[in-house]
């Protein structure tokens, strides 16, 4: 072995033209989301009216950031609105508020929920929902575009998306609604009292 | 052939060499190993439960170029293993130095390998903790590349030995003659 020999930088450049050809092959970089449980496809949508609160994690530059995550939807007849809060905190945004509208129609005798949701700042989507399963996709600024996918139950909306650019991230989506307080009767009021003894 | 053992002037440069050759080679690796390796981080850093400690604007920033940087170290283990299989890296061929035993003699492959084991054991080491997805093993490799990193400056004394050259038992010599060898 002697200085002269010439292997150390052809040795360099073969990682290198070998760097280049994985470059130019591609990798199949996508992630593969864990999917959210897939519910059997109601025809009905799911009773989602009410206040709905969670949290949102996202593998965003390998890093995973999370925070707080709350809406109150509201259902006029086959109209939805929605009025939510997203805290981004983390990445330096602090809550930033959306709203979030859709109506149901019968498409091939099935309920369909098309809705479209947007946050100033941040970025907008639209999602099909058919049954209790949904679908749709968004961009965010500066991350770009991602899709989603989602299950939603009257209690319990979950759901995951994937940033089509790998430092977007991958991540996923989890509320529950928060469980209204069961108005008082007069039944239950007098049965209480009676087993007061009183 | 010479047995003037290298300053550490020249290391230094054909260090910075490696450095930059490393870093060419991590940075064309981004789309394959390097985002491989930037979800192995994910695994080792324990990230994805609130209470891990991989939190706040460092490594927020450092996983924006997260393809790169958790990728680097096996670029530079890949670029340093050059040093172990011909006795040089591409920064010391170009600076006319080589690794020799201590008493000037030619290495054998064995005492390469320590040599570089005990110099990279940072890039090695953090490579091994990825793929391992053990942050403990990831901090003793910076500790221990921590150790080496200041025991290089030993290469400046009057021995002209770094600590891994020392518990090697080589050194770089540096060779003056005209690297084609014409009379």
């Amino acid at each position: 072995m002697t200085h002269s020999s010439k292997w150390p930088p052809i040795y360099v450049a073969c990682l290198i033209a070998a760097a280049v050809l994985l470059g130019l092959l591609g990798s199949d970089a996508s992630v593969q989301v864990p999917s959210a449980h897939a519910g059997a496809l109601d025809d009905e949508i799911p009773n989602v009216a009410g206040d709905w609160a969670g949290t949102w994690l996202d593998s965003i530059h390998y890093t995973w950031a999370f925070g707080d995550v709350s809406c109150t939807i509201v259902q006029d007849g086959s109209d939805f609105t929605a009025d939510g809060i997203i805290d981004l905190s983390v990445l330096g945004l602090g809550p930033m508020p959306g709203t979030g509208a859709g109506t149901v129609t019968r498409e091939g005798g099935r309920a369909t929920l098309n809705f479209t949701f947007s946050a100033a700042g941040v970025g907008s989507g639209v999602g099909t929902q058919i049954g209790g399963s949904g679908t749709g996709s968004g961009s965010v600024a500066p991350y770009g575009p991602f899709t989603f996918q989602g299950a939603a139950t009257s209690t319990t909306i979950d759901g995951t998306f994937d940033f089509t650019d790998p430092s977007g991230g991958y991540g996923s989506v989890h509320m529950t609604k928060d469980t209204p307080v069961e108005p008082s009767t007069w039944g239950a009021v007098k049965g209480r009292y009676h087993e007061s003894g009183d | 052939m010479s047995n003037e053992r290298a300053g550490l002037r020249a290391r230094l440069l054909a260090a910075l060499v490696d450095v930059v050759l490393g870093g060419a080679l991590a940075l064309l690796l981004s789309g394959s190993s390097g985002h491989w390796f930037s979800e192995r981080a994910v695994v080792m850093l324990g990230i994805g439960s609130p209470d891990t400690f991989w939190n706040g604007p460092v490594p927020y920033v450092i996983g924006i170029f997260g393809s790169v940087v958790y990728g680097a170290p096996l670029a530079f283990a890949l670029v340093s293993l050059s040093d172990a299989l011909f006795g040089a890296t591409p920064g010391k061929w170009l600076l006319k130095l080589r690794v020799a035993s201590a008493d000037g003699s030619p290495p054998s492959r064995t005492r390469l390998f320590a040599r570089w084991a005990l110099k990279h054991v940072c890039a090695w080491g953090l490579v091994l903790a990825l793929v391992l997805g053990e942050s403990l093993v990831a901090g003793a490799a910076i500790v221990l590349g921590a150790v080496v990193l200041v025991g290089s400056v030993a290469a400046g004394g009057p021995r002209r030995l770094a600590l891994h050259d020392m518990l090697s038992r080589t050194a770089v010599l540096s060779e003056p003659v005209a690297r084609h060898g014409r009379p």
